[in-house]
């Protein structure tokens, strides 16, 4: 997969997560993931479609979930409830919808679908466009943002 | 103090958009989740202002909002989005929207939209 896909999501997940949670992110080495691919406990997916069309997978393990959301909400960390869910969804929304406007601005005209929350170890994950994985390391855990699109 | 109803399907975004208004005088009178929601609720209770998301299950805010315009042409509409790419604002905005708050936002910077939008 092209670069020029992967640096807006990146970008934007540093800065979003700069935003809502005052955390600094590193970004890892990105790797080509196999077809099945294990993903975190905790994957917030969006469809993108238009322009490039396919799937962005954020995982994170519940821990790191829990963490952000806490300092998100500014409240104490709890157990995965809707509320996590719904946050880390917002989260990843709001980070794919950053890296839709770097995209539009390359010439990519896409949209977003709402995201769906998974939480649950041992989940296999196929996309019909093969991804890669650019970690966001943080001083919370690791976020995997995998990137599976293609040009329509 | 002006009435306010939020739309937006995040039940996390519900609540920073509440606690940004927090203090401002405004009241929060109802929530929704959809599009077609904000049409009913805006029926329901008249609000001063709609605090509007775009991606949302059902119908979509721009859906939604131009439904609205069309049976309430004054309503006055901020749409709140994460998708803030030109083609989006120039939609929302061409739609009758006040104005266009991109996610992540600002506590002030949501106040201001709200207040310019009420004058």
């Amino acid at each position: 997969m092209a670069s020029d896909l992967v640096t807006p999501f990146v970008q934007a997940g540093s800065e979003v997560l700069d935003q809502l949670a005052g955390v600094t992110a590193e970004q890892g080495e990105v790797v080509a993931r196999t077809p099945l691919f294990a993903t975190q406990a905790v994957s917030i997916i969006l469809g993108v479609s238009g322009a490039l069309k396919g799937q962005v997978i954020y995982g994170m393990s519940e821990a790191t979930a829990a963490k952000l959301t806490s300092i998100m909400m500014g409240t104490p960390e709890a157990p995965f409830d809707g509320l996590t869910a719904s946050a880390m969804g917002e989260l990843g929304n709001i980070i794919s919808g950053g890296a839709m406007a770097l995209l539009f601005q390359a010439g990519y005209q896409c949209d977003l679908t709402q995201p769906t929350i998974v939480n649950g170890t041992g989940v296999d994950i196929a996309t019909k466009t093969p991804a890669v994985v650019a970690p966001l390391e943080t001083p919370y855990g690791r976020i995997d943002v995998n990137i599976a699109l293609a040009t329509a | 103090m002006a009435r306010l109803l939020i739309v937006d399907d995040a039940l996390f975004m519900r609540i920073m958009i509440k606690r940004a208004l927090e203090g401002s005088g405004h009241e929060i009178i109802a929530e929704g989740e959809n599009g077609r929601m904000a049409i009913d609720l805006y029926n329901e209770h008249s609000p001063d202002l709609l605090l509007m998301d775009i991606t949302m299950p059902d119908m979509d805010g721009i859906t939604a909002l131009k439904e609205l315009h069309a049976q309430h042409p004054t309503a006055r509409v901020i749409i709140c989005s994460a998708l803030g790419q030109g083609n989006k604002v120039k939609d929302a905005l061409a739609s009758g929207a006040r104005d266009f708050v991109v996610k992540p936002f600002t506590p002030a910077r949501l106040l201001d939209a709200v207040n310019k939008a009420l004058l």
